[in-house]
């Protein structure tokens, strides 16, 4: 390949033509039971139009798992769906899991078949030029930016605490039985932290959200080269995510949602136009 | 609730259960278990229970202690460990392993109470922690050899399929993805006008199981697959 179509759509775009208060976003999801577990436990939503990811996954409470991780879901998304990110993007985000833990908690003090009940949950959503990052519990989000991939959120484990608090190597991390011990989730306690974070959005990242039996069995370096291989047809990266998590063992339900930030409109991209442009470039 | 089994010359001399949260062991008589044996320091080593994991530390002992026959600084007990100091052994039973993890489901826990320093680097703490298996080792391997290449590629070229997924073509035009998997290497229609064909045959979007000799065709590459006989790394 001489050059990269993308690289000159951007550099020849005039400045006044690029919209600066918006990205064009493709976004997609897959979640898998796995091939050990009959249920899923795990929920998923993704929208590109309103520009955000979730992923919820449930646990306890006599098969309620399942409930908890779709209530928490739905109460995000139900916020995510509506325009105000009022009184600002981070409160906003704080307030939306507040609200989703209050409703978990509740459901769960109502109902004996509820008790115990939890989700974790991780979510991204854009504002303008930044994506706003927050979870609660072990779910991840990474972002692959210039081909690298990188871990933005610390897990609520207790192997976390163990390896931040040098009671264990990172090397013997493999050896923990403590691997699936959160130490927060949604619908446990009134009080719970929230993890915030805020990124500036770059034309080509792409954001990862995904649950345990993903990071689990796969390795992040695995993660990088699917995502990067695979960047331009989304749900086939998700779908080889899914299957190689499966191909490990598939221990748990398998679940990602991916965000990846375009170059620009879709639409915007005329083939008439990009082959001007190639016959200038060859001339 | 896992226990050590203390002997000498091999035979059972005692048992210990483990019940607090830290134990120590050495030759004082103030340690949960104390063993008299002049090889042992007054205060050998420590055992910590944080959460399911018991983790032995040799607390700079004059003689050392061996785990498995290795020297010990500091480690997750594992199931049956045996713990070797002076002319004593103690042997650690569990009714739990690590590979029972695996099919645990997710519960909640404490967390450990933070340190002044952990809770300062609270958020900018953010550890990458491995997974908790290594597989692909035995997985099937295989090449290809370039017969006709549009760019970067030179014919005759051997390119080994050692990554999950390797791809020909180029993005956002034309590309096909050759993936690794247990069962063996598949191709896949990731982008692009044109399927791509085995032995002449097209295949469209579904995934294809590759077999030794085939003959793929697809974003103006030619190539001729090479699967590696498994029981050659077996």
């Amino acid at each position: 390949m001489l050059y990269s179509a993308e690289i000159f759509l951007i550099e020849l775009i005039p400045a006044n033509k690029m919209k600066s208060d918006s990205v064009h976003l493709e976004v997609t999801s897959l979640t898998d039971p796995g091939r050990v577990r009959a249920l899923n436990e795990d929920a998923v939503a993704v929208d590109g139009e309103s520009g955000f990811a979730v992923v919820a996954d449930g646990m306890g409470g006599h098969r309620a798992g399942d409930v908890a991780s779709r209530m928490a879901l739905e109460s995000v998304v139900e916020r995510l769906r509506r325009q105000s990110r009022a009184p600002s993007p981070q409160r906003f985000a704080e307030q939306s899991i507040a609200a989703a833990n209050f409703t978990v908690l509740s459901a769960a003090r109502a109902k004996a078949e509820f008790k115990g009940m939890g989700t974790t949950l991780a979510m991204v959503f854009m504002h303008g030029q930044r994506a706003i990052l927050a979870h609660v519990g072990d779910s991840r989000i990474y972002r692959l930016r210039k081909g690298s991939l990188e871990l933005l959120t610390r897990d609520d484990t207790l192997l976390h605490d163990q390896l931040e608090q040098g009671l264990i190597g990172i090397e013997d991390a493999g050896d923990s039985h403590n691997r699936h011990m959160v130490t927060q989730a949604l619908g446990i306690h009134e009080q719970i932290t929230v993890h915030l974070h805020e990124e500036d959005v770059r034309r080509g990242d792409i954001y990862l959200l995904c649950t345990d039996g993903l990071n689990d069995l796969v390795d992040d370096k695995d993660i990088e080269v699917i995502i990067e291989a695979l960047k331009t047809n989304l749900p086939l990266a998700a779908f080889h995510l899914v299957q190689l998590a499966n191909d490990n063992g598939g221990y748990d339900n398998i679940t990602v949602a991916l965000i990846r930030v375009l170059n620009d409109a879709p639409t915007e991209i005329r083939p008439g136009w990009l082959s001007r442009l190639r016959n200038w470039m060859t001339s | 609730m896992a226990k050590l089994v203390l002997s000498h010359n091999g035979k059972v001399i005692d048992q210990y259960f483990l019940k607090k949260t830290s134990i120590t062991i050495g030759r004082d008589k103030s340690n949960d278990i104390a063993i008299d044996d002049p090889l042992l320091s007054r205060e050998h080593a420590r055992i910590v229970s944080v959460g399911d994991d018991e983790i032995i530390e040799d607390l700079q002992s004059s003689n050392g202690t061996q785990i498995n026959g290795r020297p010990l600084t500091r480690q997750i007990l594992q199931h049956l460990d045996v713990i070797a100091l002076g002319s004593h052994q103690l042997r650690y039973q569990s009714s739990r392993t690590a590979s029972d993890a695996d099919l645990e489901r997710t519960i909640m826990i404490k967390a450990l109470p933070r340190t002044t320093q952990s809770d300062a680097d609270a958020d900018a703490a953010i550890l990458a922690i491995p997974v908790a298996h290594a597989a692909r080792a035995k997985w099937p391997r295989g090449s290809v050899i370039v017969l006709k290449s549009p760019v970067s590629h030179s014919s005759g070229e051997t390119i080994r399929l050692d990554e999950v997924v390797t791809t020909f073509g180029i993005p956002s035009e034309q590309l096909i993805v050759l993936t690794r998997r247990p069962q063996g290497v598949f191709v896949t229609h990731v982008e692009g006008k044109q399927f791509p064909s085995i032995n002449g045959q097209t295949i469209g979007t579904t995934p294809y199981a590759l077999r030794d000799g085939d003959l793929i065709e697809a974003a103006g590459y030619q190539l001729k697959f090479k699967l590696e006989s498994p029981t050659e790394h077996a």
